[in-house]
């Protein structure tokens, strides 16, 4: 006798037993992806979704790359070690003062923490963060 | 991932489709954001169990935890697609938003609204479909020894 499982699993292999008012969306995609010149434009877009994706992931290191500096030369900006550099950039919490020295220190401008509430976007400048030197 | 779309989702994307078909530009890049998000909502080994840049949390979600799609930022060009995933392994695409100007907070609290019920359409048939199934495997009704 077939388990609940194995039902279910030779249900879902057949577009017949999809249920009533969806559609197999592999079939659609096939279709659209056989319209001429589809799918470069798509792996293209894949590409731009994969970097938007690590820029994501990677946060605050991606800001030292974009300001083309290595973790040592950011450390020396910072006046901290390098090792100091890469915990900061592996943390998952840190300090908004820090967050500030660190963006400071790669370059970056105009750094701001923004809230949406009720329709309205509220920024915070990183700048009153930062510690006075 | 199984990936299933919703008629609505359907009907939306062929009516992109015949005007992509018609040789406007914009739609076609619509079809294309939209064939590229399909794609990877397809290429997905399983449910996201984080939020992404291109693959996020719909925050106003009510009653079902549902996912936005999103892809680099275009001129004057927006593409989402609202998600659900299946306890079974499936990726409903329940609706598709191409206008970029309809893109915002009040589309986003219309959302659940509109694929809650879309989900429970899912489910309810999912349901059925398990009793047929149990029927079709035991017509006596009989319980049966496991």
């Amino acid at each position: 006798m077939a388990s609940k499982t194995t039902r279910q699993a030779n249900r879902m292999t057949s577009s017949e037993d999809i249920p009533a008012g969806f559609v197999d969306g592999e079939a659609v995609l096939d279709e659209l992806l056989a319209e001429p010149g589809m799918r470069k434009a798509v792996d293209l877009i894949h590409e731009g979704t994969a970097h938007m994706d690590r820029v994501y992931a990677e946060g605050l290191a991606e800001i030292r790359k974009l300001a083309t500096q290595t973790q040592a030369g950011l450390a020396e900006r910072m006046g901290v070690k390098q090792a100091a550099v890469s915990r900061i950039e592996s943390r998952d919490d840190l300090l908004l003062s820090t967050l500030a020295e660190y963006a400071a220190a790669a370059g970056a401008t105009n750094g701001r923490i923004v809230f949406h509430i009720n329709g309205v976007d509220v920024e915070l400048s990183l700048d009153r963060y930062q510690r006075d030197k | 991932m199984r990936l299933r779309i919703t008629e609505e989702m359907l009907a939306s994307l062929r009516v992109l489709q015949a005007k992509s078909r018609n040789g406007n530009a914009w739609h076609r890049r619509q079809l294309e954001l939209v064939a590229a998000a399909l794609e990877q909502l397809k290429s997905l080994p399983g449910p996201p169990v984080e939020d992404t840049a291109s693959l996020r949390r719909v925050a106003q979600r009510k009653r079902y935890e549902l996912w936005r799609t999103s892809h680099p930022y275009e001129e004057g060009i927006a593409v989402r697609l609202i998600c659900w995933f299946s306890p079974a392994g499936d990726v409903v695409v329940a609706i598709l938003n191409g206008e970029k100007s309809t893109i915002g907070d009040v589309w986003y609290e219309s959302v659940a609204n509109r694929v809650d019920p879309l989900v429970d359409l899912w489910l309810q048939r999912e349901a059925r479909k398990e009793e047929a199934d149990g029927k079709q495997d035991n017509p006596s009704g009989e319980p049966h020894d496991e």
